[in-house]
């Protein structure tokens, strides 16, 4: 109970400040997907399996589930810090609002999940209480974050489904937990960390396919033709380097003059091509959509319902 | 002299654009602090609405407090009859005063910190205390922007003319912020 009063305390100070002075919520920085590890407390087999997990949930159910772990509050309550991180990455379906921000703070000691309007009716305050106190809290106390977040996100997912087969399921497509386990080690990183890189130079190559279609010029195409020669003469293969040069080379400014043709007829016609990366006119998802697979929320909000606890 | 009424016309035309687009943005600024003022009203009132069940989950155990089950109810009256902002906010800081006592007394008595009835209108409390003070701060954030609205020029002399007020950002009352006194 002195928590409810230092919490009932907290926000009148909060306010009585407040008035005059912005919050000292910091933003953590941009998703790195469903799960967020910024504080360093998974292991990389446990955040992509819970990944694969929240991903396959929201795919069947559109109920956007973040798990962000934070180094640090400043000087902030995490009752405000969750509140703001929700409003900022607008976790949850932006017409359903059906989001759901599991937040620890582990230097503070502070855990929150914070729920979504158009969920305060399934994850009540109280069910949210009690997976705190009953299944997180007694792990944490342990100093075991990781299963802690585990059991959280369990509790979370068995308050939103009924259905234990589907609950399973959840659990059961996902490649990168079995293949860590069957094979007993590291090698299930090392394909996770490979699948990450192959995916970020694909969307490398997105990006610049796209730049190169959105300039009218097409001499970048060239330029990344001759740029890719000079990565295998540095590879140990001059003579390569040089065909590939030749032949690198055409072979960009062509494709840049067709992209660059295709662009500018979808743009005439409204149509977006394959190969369309950034979003929308002056909406600017660049950043996003270029550095991992994570599509972002989907514009969800909340306000301040769900439950924080302590240990 | 045609160019000069075509000049005139077009001057007349994009002053009146602004004011039309200006006043505008006024209306909807002032709007939403009235908007987000009913979000704060709808969060107390979910918290009045909670008392009655927390009143009738203790008040068998707390036989010795009934004073402080009185002034609860004379919170919820005062809120109730309350017509003006200010009323309501008055009321409500009341209620909050109560309730923090009323926690600190339930926190005394195990038998009704361990019961599960408790403890779930405990989360529900704390919750709504979360959602007021979310909305309060969102609250005061429109005011904020439409203050700035009305005071920067040129938008000031519109909001003159059309005899737009400044809102009052809400405070917290003075000395809520001292921890209620517990006498047993």
């Amino acid at each position: 109970m002195k928590q409810i009063q230092k919490i009932l305390l907290g926000a009148v100070v909060f306010f009585v400040c407040g008035v005059s002075s912005v919050a000292a919520y910091q933003s953590p920085g941009k998703p790195a997907g469903f799960v967020s590890d910024f504080a360093g407390l998974l292991t990389p087999a446990t955040k992509a399996s819970l990944e694969s997990t929240l991903s396959l949930f929201e795919a069947s159910s559109t109920v956007e589930i973040s798990v962000v772990t934070i180094s640090s509050l400043g000087e902030d309550t995490i009752e405000n810090f969750a509140n703001k991180l929700f409003a900022e990455w607008g976790i949850g379906k932006k017409d359903k609002d059906s989001g759901i921000l599991f937040l620890v703070a582990p230097t503070e000691h502070r855990v929150r999940i914070e729920v979504g309007y158009g969920l305060e009716g399934v994850l009540t305050d109280a069910r949210s209480r009690q997976i705190i106190n009953r299944s997180i809290l007694p792990l944490f106390k342990r100093n075991d974050y990781e299963g802690g977040i585990q059991e959280g996100v369990a509790g979370i997912l068995r308050t939103l489904t009924d259905d234990p087969a589907y609950l399973a399921s959840l659990y059961e497509d996902n490649s990168p937990k079995t293949f860590s386990q069957s094979t007993g080690g590291d090698y299930g990183d090392y394909f996770g960390a490979g699948l990450v890189f192959l995916f970020f130079f694909f969307q490398l190559g997105l990006g610049l396919i796209s730049i190169m279609a959105r300039t009218r010029s097409w001499w970048l195409g060239g330029v990344v033709g001759g740029f890719l020669a000079l990565l295998i003469f540095f590879y140990g293969v001059p003579i390569l380097s040089i065909i590939a040069f030749f032949v690198f080379v055409p072979l960009g400014l062509l494709f840049d003059f067709f992209v660059s043709r295709a662009y500018k007829e979808s743009v005439s016609t409204g149509s977006k091509p394959l190969w369309w990366a950034g979003g929308n006119w002056g909406g600017g998802s660049w950043g996003s959509s270029s550095s991992s697979s994570f599509g972002g929320f989907g514009g969800g909000s909340s306000g301040g319902g769900g439950s924080s606890g302590r240990w | 002299m045609k160019k000069i009424l075509i000049i005139v016309t077009a001057l007349f035309a994009m002053v009146g654009w602004y004011v039309y687009t200006a006043y505008n943005s006024l209306v909807r600024s002032n709007e939403r602090v009235l908007v987000q003022w009913s979000q704060v009203e709808t969060q107390y009132q979910r918290r009045f609405d909670l008392v009655p069940n927390l009143v009738a989950s203790v008040e068998g155990v707390l036989t010795q407090e009934k004073s402080i089950f009185g002034e609860l109810a004379r919170a919820r009256t005062a809120y109730g009859s309350a017509t003006s902002g200010e009323g309501k906010v008055a009321a409500a800081n009341a209620l909050e005063g109560v309730l923090g006592r009323l926690l600190v007394i339930v926190e005394n008595y195990p038998t009704l910190k361990s019961s599960d009835t408790v403890q779930v209108l405990m989360s529900q409390l704390e919750g709504a205390e979360n959602r007021i003070a979310v909305e309060r701060e969102r609250y005061n954030s429109a005011v904020q922007l439409y203050n700035i609205d009305i005071k920067r020029f040129p938008l000031n002399v519109l909001a003159g003319f059309f005899a737009f007020q400044a809102h009052t950002y809400f405070e917290a009352e003075k000395g809520a912020a001292t921890a209620p006194k517990v006498s047993l």
